[in-house]
């Protein structure tokens, strides 16, 4: 069968790219996603499972599920721009894919299908880190992160239990690592961030706070503090911590070998083997 | 109503450099121009680039500030801070 190898939680914020070529190999943020990749290549993983949240590029107003699953062989991104990433195809695993569709959809999970899809930075920022070659085929869930009304915290680590028990229930030998991506505090053009700039960090205690709860595995006081009102003091894109929360509910007793907080980018960065 | 045509036309704007050159040459014409309808009080704060009566309406923020950033009807990083902030604090009082 299938199985939980290992985790990784990372941001993406679509800048690093950029400053991780204007800054080079020793900038700290670019030493981190290096850990990360370096940590991901020895878990020799078969698939990557990211749990991410789409920027309104992939959906729009039109039709934004709450939960959703890229089905297909490949897909393309960025569809948005990412400075010193050109747009390339990303391998995925469609029978995988369709079967943790379909076992979650049984679970109680109601992931909507997504097929013929183009994703944003939110993906292409991590693999841009992890998996250069993009030699790992990659399976996307969506989290309505952004928008309320977001899933809840509870919920989100739930759906991750349930894709863990369908990647189980898969009768190929495949290693399989879960990414969770996002930031813990950040605001993106809205009143939060500070006088006269386009983005901030509002609520660097809130960073400290949820790497305390990573470092020291007290998860079920991060579900309990991880709420509409903390994002609502976080920041507007703070919600992405449900994609770490989702990575987390989808490990199998994995314990924390390293992590790293970067407050003043609101991020942190942490593997679980 | 139809916020989302103003969250279209946020969007738009950025992936489409033909399309923003035009807003920005001729706001009133090219609003006009624009495939989709907006109530009277969206296209009088666009035109003025009112972002907070925007931000109250519920615009989503991640793409109302690409507006600033290309420098849409009028404004800049610093004003779009300003307003946005001020409907935030209006909203709380």
């Amino acid at each position: 069968m299938a199985r939980i190898v290992g985790a990784i939680g990372l941001p993406h914020n679509p800048n690093f790219p950029e400053l991780a070529a204007q800054k080079g190999a020793e900038w700290e943020t670019a030493q981190s996603y290096r850990r990360a990749a370096g940590e991901l290549k020895a878990m020799q993983p078969d698939a990557v499972l990211i749990f991410t949240t789409d920027h309104l590029n992939t959906f729009f107003f039109e039709n934004l599920p709450i939960l959703a699953i890229g089905v297909g062989e490949e897909f393309a991104g960025p569809n948005d721009e990412v400075v010193t990433v050109s747009r390339r195809i990303v391998p995925s695993r469609e029978a995988f894919a369709r079967h943790l569709h379909s076992n979650a959809v049984s679970a109680g999970f109601d992931l909507a299908l997504v097929q013929e899809f183009e994703v944003d930075h939110s993906i292409i920022v991590p693999l841009h880190f992890l998996t250069p070659e993009l030699d790992v085929p990659v399976v996307p869930i969506f989290i309505s992160t952004h928008n309320p009304p977001r899933p809840s915290s509870h919920r989100c680590f739930h759906l991750g239990e349930a894709i863990r028990a369908a990647v189980e229930g898969w009768p190929e030998p495949l290693r399989v690592v879960v990414v969770g991506s996002g930031s813990f505090s950040f605001d993106v053009h809205g009143h939060l961030s500070p006088p006269g700039r386009p983005v901030g960090v509002p609520d660097p205690a809130w960073v400290h706070r949820v790497y305390e709860h990573l470092e020291r595995n007290t998860i079920s006081h991060l579900l309990d503090e991880a709420t509409p009102e903390r994002f609502s003091r976080a920041g507007n894109v703070s919600g992405e911590i449900l994609n770490w929360i989702a990575m987390m509910g989808a490990m199998v007793g994995q314990k924390l070998s390293w992590i790293n907080a970067e407050p003043q980018f609101g991020n942190c960065y942490a593997v679980w083997r | 109503m139809s916020i989302i045509s103003v969250n279209h036309l946020c969007r738009d704007i950025t992936r489409d450099a033909t399309l923003r050159q035009a807003f920005l040459r001729d706001p009133k014409g090219a609003l006009a121009k624009y495939p989709r309808k907006f109530t009277e009080a969206e296209r009088t704060a666009l035109l003025s680039g009112d972002v907070g009566t925007l931000y109250q309406m519920g615009v989503n923020a991640y793409w109302m500030g690409y507006l600033a950033r290309h420098g849409l009807f009028g404004l800049t990083i610093e004003a779009y801070s300003e307003r946005v902030r001020a409907a935030a604090g209006a909203n709380m009082r």
